[in-house]
């Protein structure tokens, strides 16, 4: 279809009316055809409906008059978006979609290194051409011989895209430049505040259960509370959680220290306790206060004291089922 | 109730809605449940609150529909409005953790309408609403999740600007004990960073203490024959749910 319409432009140039017309006209011609050549499917069929008008030859010169003006405003006007949409680059219109705000932009180099998409050609179907897509080649110039075939193909080769851009991201936000965008992110509080009172505000940071794709939605992580949770909208519920990974929140607080200062000033709030008309509900009854031990901070000596004693496994005097299984992960750690 | 119904057509405006129903049905108040007219007009349920509340007769009326306040001034009659709804939240209060308030917020909990715990471990478990203090003007009201026993922020902006003391903080305590087998379960499972698929060493020092702090209570609510395995209030491991893939990945 593009091809088409180039054509059309062309023979109307060399055509003698065409060439009785001012200067400025050729200018909006060849604005037209380098717009042309650029164009997305959609916008080809207006142009066209256009052009065709124009070219077919019962008209009189008024109306041709009214269709140039008509047609070089339009041109005018779409050429100017789409020199705009020159600078954008697929990598940033997909990080500025409506519920894509977890997003960082990764630089075009991270990607156009192959040493950092190893493994990934195995897991992203039309691996290829959805490179392409985030890296803005023109794959038109390279196999012209099928185009009503790629045409078919765009939408798989889009959501192949968009898991790739997703994959590449999980491995980018751990590399000291992701790390520095994640980090102006959670500062802002892009990724939102932590839904739990007493952690007054804390930015969260997105992260995923599972680093492999479509297994589970993007988690939200309070490194104040440290637990994980839903996120507030349900605009990225259809976010993968893959595409933050499971070593992210780890690897920001290793890497920013700072957010531990933030974490020390809140858990001195202390925990809320269930009341009933002041006096607190009892352990032993149903609704009494089961759940303490979750955000329990070590306050006093004795409790320090057995907080030292974890240092590498539950301490021996404490019976439980689950201690074995948190001496063999730490066995299996060291 | 045929009595209010007699009401309303007295009137003889073409506004025949009740306020309580106009009130409840306002975007924001989800969270209130409508009281009996018994309830308000009774002034033994209404002790102490005329030092709260201004004319505290004429924002019953209201309430009942017994007044008009339509041929009033703009000020004045927003001023009577936003009287009678003060005097509602603070009748609610009350009210919820009667027996019968406790029945309709039972309803509300059972639908969802006060939203669902954020927490991913707490899989959507019904929150209930709670003040932080019984006086008003104080502080906007909270969630409190039964699961992780926990308070969380409503998610809108509309219902954080709700004064707690509309439902009191007695309220969550009174309907566990009036619904005990209601208390659900509380998971062991919790979040432990990882990078890498190991767990960074401070934080999975402190869940091994929490662990503990867990074990302890345990132990001592077994010493006292209280049952904590699988029941109302109980502990649930969640072995066989989704933890196990990712162990066997490490």
């Amino acid at each position: 279809m593009p091809v088409n319409c180039t054509n059309l432009i062309r023979t109307r140039r060399i055509s003698p009316r065409k060439k009785s017309k001012d200067r400025a006209q050729g200018v909006v011609e060849i604005r037209a055809t380098r717009f042309l050549q650029k164009l997305t499917f959609g916008r080809v069929l207006t142009t066209a409906n256009f052009c065709l008008l124009q070219t077919s030859p019962p008209i009189g010169a008024q109306r041709t008059l009214f269709l140039l003006i008509a047609m070089s405003k339009q041109i005018f006007e779409e050429d100017d978006l789409t020199s705009s949409e020159e600078l954008q680059s697929w990598v940033a219109t997909y990080c500025q979609l409506f519920g894509h705000e977890f997003f960082a932009q990764i630089p075009a180099e991270y990607i156009e290194d192959d040493f950092n998409l190893t493994g990934l050609a195995a897991i992203v179907p039309y691996y290829r051409e959805a490179l392409d897509m985030i890296l803005d080649y023109d794959f038109d110039s390279e196999e012209e011989t099928k185009p009503a075939d790629k045409q078919s193909q765009l939408p798989l080769i889009e959501h192949s895209a968009e898991l790739l851009y997703g994959l590449i991201h999980q491995r980018f936000i751990l590399t000291k430049q992701g790390l520095g965008l994640m980090a102006a992110k959670f500062e802002s509080g892009q990724f939102g505040k932590c839904p739990r009172v007493l952690c007054e505000q804390m930015p969260l940071l997105p992260m995923g259960r599972h680093d492999q794709p479509g297994k589970e939605t993007v988690r939200l992580y309070c490194a104040c509370c440290n637990d994980i949770y839903l996120p507030s909208s349900s605009k990225y519920l259809n976010i993968d959680g893959s595409f933050f990974g499971t070593s992210f929140p780890g690897m920001f607080l290793k890497v920013f220290p700072e957010v531990a200062r933030m974490i020390n000033n809140r858990t001195q709030n202390g925990q809320f306790e269930l009341k009933c008309f002041g006096f607190k509900v009892n352990e032993v009854s149903a609704s009494g206060s089961r759940m303490r031990w979750l955000r329990m901070r070590p306050q006093t000596e004795a409790e320090i004291a057995e907080y030292e004693q974890c240092e590498f496994g539950a301490p021996s005097e404490v019976d439980g089922s689950s201690k074995e299984t948190m001496v063999s992960d730490d066995q299996s750690m060291s | 109730m045929p009595q209010e119904e007699e009401y309303t057509s007295d009137s003889g405006s073409d506004f025949t809605e009740y306020w309580i129903d106009w009130f409840l049905g306002t975007k924001g108040n989800e969270y209130f449940c409508d009281i009996d007219f018994e309830y308000i007009t009774d002034r033994f349920n209404l002790t102490g609150l005329s030092t709260e509340v201004n004319r505290i007769s004429a924002a019953i009326d209201i309430i009942t529909d017994n007044a008009k306040i339509e041929g009033q001034p703009a000020e004045v009659k927003e001023q009577l409005e936003y009287n009678a709804r003060f005097l509602y939240g603070l009748v609610h209060a009350r009210y919820i953790i009667t027996q019968r308030g406790l029945a309709k917020m039972l309803e509300k909990y059972r639908n969802g309408d006060f939203g669902y715990c954020p927490r991913v471990y707490c899989k959507l478990q019904p929150l209930l609403p709670v003040g932080l203090n019984d006086s008003p003007r104080l502080q906007p009201v909270k969630l409190y999740c039964p699961r992780c026993e926990d308070l969380y922020n409503p998610k809108s902006s509309r219902h954080a600007a709700i004064d707690g003391a509309f439902f009191g903080s007695s309220f969550p305590a009174m309907f566990f004990q009036a619904y005990p087998h209601l208390v659900p379960t509380h998971p062991t499972e919790r979040y432990v960073p990882k990078v890498f698929g190991f767990q960074l060493h401070e934080y999975a020092k402190l869940a091994r203490w929490q662990a503990v702090q867990r074990q302890k209570t345990e132990a001592r609510l077994y010493e006292l024959g209280v049952p904590v395995d699988n029941c109302p209030g109980g502990y649930v491991d969640p072995q066989e749910g989704e933890e196990e893939p990712v162990k066997s990945a490490q």
